[in-house]
């Protein structure tokens, strides 16, 4: 049997296993699930024959898929992450469940458990996105533990952001359904942590509903152990003048995917979605993201930087589609990878599909080393190497970390600043523990 | 303070300098004069400690110590300072924030306290007010999207904060009017001192009207071939390198 279908097999247990529990899920929830369940049964998991995972290889992973793991201790002062010292509101999953006792939520906004709002409101599962070519969203819905609901109507203005943090030892199956109603406007941070060394697997799924002029600033940070898998699916779905901006720091897990789907089917929506990948080891990450315009007067841009040390690898995937109602779309797209090792390896894939005629489409992708002259330069003025190297690879990575739009009134700019912090912090540490 | 014996230094296999013996006291402006490709860079890189030169013959000594033997950012601390010909642009670090760096940086490694943010700034101002340098310039990623003449005056208030004992500034004339000339060479000029020596080294004369060197020194075919004061200069500037019968060859390649 190939590592695969040892996977997959463990994987079809599980689902079976909890078939059975299925008889108690309201009607409409069991119909998506049961769905989902007969999808991932018929396509398994995707192996590197199938386009969209040509460089990501499931098979060389032993990483137990399933299993519960050990109850992990939950110390949000132990957890090291630019979202932890910002004042917000708090959403705490332990191995994907919802802890009422470790949040701190926010009044006149419904925020907490979906697995609870799912059962007294059965008709949200509809709400949930679906997707035939992307195996492991229809492994989260058929395994679907639990996740945060977010809803904000038109009444509700957050003065802090919500701030969901997920703590896993063992493996699990997350759903975030973040709905925003017309014209509201918040910011949601996520802080992803695993106990250092911990084996586990996170299939997390995220669906964004921004109805007309909403506005979603969504940021994470991905900081799982080091032998963790971690893949995020996002589908957003943006109405007519909406605003989606998202920015994902990715420094953790042995191997990550962020998917992202979105769909623009709202006139004059904008999306941005960026992000910064700092990688060491073997570590391999992998960004996939399909940018569909539908509508006409669209704006999209990604900027993506990486840093790439030792033997890790990157990977950008990413399609900008643009259908033919979409006249006057704006997108454009930007990868830079930087190899700080001659074994590191960045793979890049942009590619354009546009059907109308009256679009500004631009996208680039690059793979350098380090600035020679540059860092020369630094060094005759006195700052050493790894210093220099620090400056520099910051100085790379900002392109990304400046996409981030600050929501919240009172601090401007501290996202930003945060992570800032925290990849100064990866720097010091990967180049001073180099240098020994 | 600085003495290089029969210094012979390759790169990529090429012997570039053959033979350089050179003395340096404090105070002292020494001019390095010659045609293209005579060497005159190479020498300021060496001293500088840029990565890619070997060292196959002969010595530098600073202060008595074996420069060789230091990395750029010790030779740095200890007061060496080169004016870049290319200055080389940086996006993405602002000038006070590499400034900031570089003089905390030098600090620390001779056991000095460290400015804040406010004494750099100070000092920084106070150096570039003289050259002319906008705060906004100073908020611009360095050398990015500068002109040859911000560049110039930029490496000139780099020196001018740091504070260095050698500086070796290579053709820090290039490419610079009349009235960028002016502004460097006072800048230059305003910084000699009596624990200061420079080396400057130019293809032309025109920088010499402004910082009157002590020594003049021709450099070609990897050696200097002549040392005289600063009228060696003058003679150099009307009759050229090519009348120089030693030169003759190099100076054609030129």
């Amino acid at each position: 049997m190939s590592d695969i279908a040892t996977l997959e097999h463990s994987l079809l247990g599980e689902i079976a296993a909890q078939e059975a529990a299925l008889a108690s899920v309201p009607p409409r929830l069991r119909a998506v699930r049961q769905s989902a369940i007969r999808r991932f049964s018929e396509t398994g998991l995707p192996t590197r024959k199938d386009e969209a995972w040509r460089w990501t290889d499931l098979s060389s992973f032993h990483q137990p898929l399933t299993g519960a793991g050990a109850e992990p201790s939950v110390d949000p002062d132990a957890m090291d992450g630019p979202f932890m010292r910002l004042n917000a509101y708090r959403l705490t999953f332990v191995n994907g469940v919802f802890r009422i006792d470790l949040s701190d939520l926010p009044a006149g906004v419904r925020a907490g458990s979906l697995r609870t709002a799912l059962s007294s409101d059965p008709a949200l599962a509809e709400r949930l996105g679906d997707n035939a070519n992307a195996p492991f969203l229809s492994l989260n819905t058929a395994l679907l533990n639990d996740g945060a609901l977010i809803n904000v109507d038109g009444n509700t203005r957050l003065q802090r952001p919500l701030h969901l943090i997920f703590v896993n030892t063992g493996s699990s199956h997350i759903r975030n359904l973040v709905v925003l109603d017309a014209r509201t406007e918040i910011t949601l941070l996520e802080s992803h942590y695993g106990p250092a060394g911990s084996e586990y697997f996170v299939n997390q799924a995220s669906d964004v509903i921004l109805g007309e002029g909403a506005r979603l600033s969504h940021y994470r940070d991905q900081a799982e152990s080091q032998n963790a898998l971690h893949f995020h699916y996002l589908n957003a779905r943006l109405a007519a003048q909406s605003n989606y901006n998202g920015f994902t720091l990715t420094r953790g897990a042995r191997l990550s995917r962020n998917e992202a789907q979105i769909e623009i089917s709202g006139s004059d929506a904008q999306c941005s979605i960026n992000g910064v990948s700092m990688l060491g080891g073997a570590q391999i990450s992998d960004t996939t993201c399909t940018m569909e315009h539908r509508a006409p007067g669209s704006r999209s841009n990604q900027i993506f930087r990486s840093v790439l040390d030792d033997r890790s690898q990157g990977i950008f995937q990413g399609l900008i589609r643009v259908a033919k109602p979409a006249q006057r779309t704006e997108a454009q797209q930007q990868i830079k990878a930087l190899l700080l090792s001659p074994r590191a390896v960045q793979n890049a894939k942009p590619e354009l599909e546009i059907l109308a005629d009256d679009v500004k489409c631009a996208h680039g992708a690059s793979v350098g080393q380090l600035d020679q002259a540059a860092m020369f330069y630094l060094r005759a003025r006195g700052i050493d190497e790894a210093q220099a190297r620090a400056l520099l690879i910051g100085a790379f990575l900002d392109d990304a970390v400046a996409q981030i739009q600050d929501g919240d009134k009172d601090g401007v700019g501290k996202i930003q600043q945060a992570v800032r912090a925290t990849i100064d912090a990866w720097l010091v540490q990967q180049l001073v523990v180099e240098n020994v | 303070m600085l003495e290089i014996k029969n210094l012979h230094v390759s790169a990529g296999g090429q012997e570039i300098l053959r033979g350089i013996d050179l003395v340096v006291n404090a105070g002292e402006v020494h001019a390095i004069m010659g045609p293209n490709g005579s060497g005159k860079s190479t020498l300021s890189y060496i001293l500088a400690g840029r990565p890619g030169y070997e060292i196959t013959g002969g010595s530098i000594h600073y202060f008595g110590e074996d420069l060789t033997a230091l990395l750029p950012e010790a030779r740095a601390a200890k007061g060496i300072f080169l004016g870049f010909q290319y200055p080389v642009e940086i996006p993405g670090v602002a000038t006070m924030t590499f400034l900031k760096h570089a003089i905390n940086a030098q600090r620390k490694s001779r056991g000095e306290d460290e400015l804040d943010a406010i004494g750099v700034m100070k000092l920084v101002q106070r150096e570039a007010g003289k050259l002319k340098i906008s705060s906004d310039m100073l908020k611009r990623p360095v050398n990015t999207g500068f002109s040859g003449g911000e560049k110039k005056r930029c490496e000139i208030l780099q020196m001018a904060v740091l504070q260095p004992l050698l500086a070796v500034l290579d053709e820090t004339d290039s490419g610079l009017d009349v009235d960028a000339l002016r502004l460097v060479g006072d800048g230059i000029t305003g910084l000699r001192a009596p624990d200061r020596a420079m080396i400057v080294i130019t293809h032309y004369q025109r920088l010499l009207n402004h910082i009157i060197p002590d020594f003049v020194h021709v450099l070609a075919q990897g050696k200097i071939q002549r040392s005289g004061g600063k009228e060696l200069a003058l003679e150099l500037d009307s009759e050229g390198y090519g009348d120089m019968p030693e030169l003759a060859p190099e100076a054609a390649k030129a």
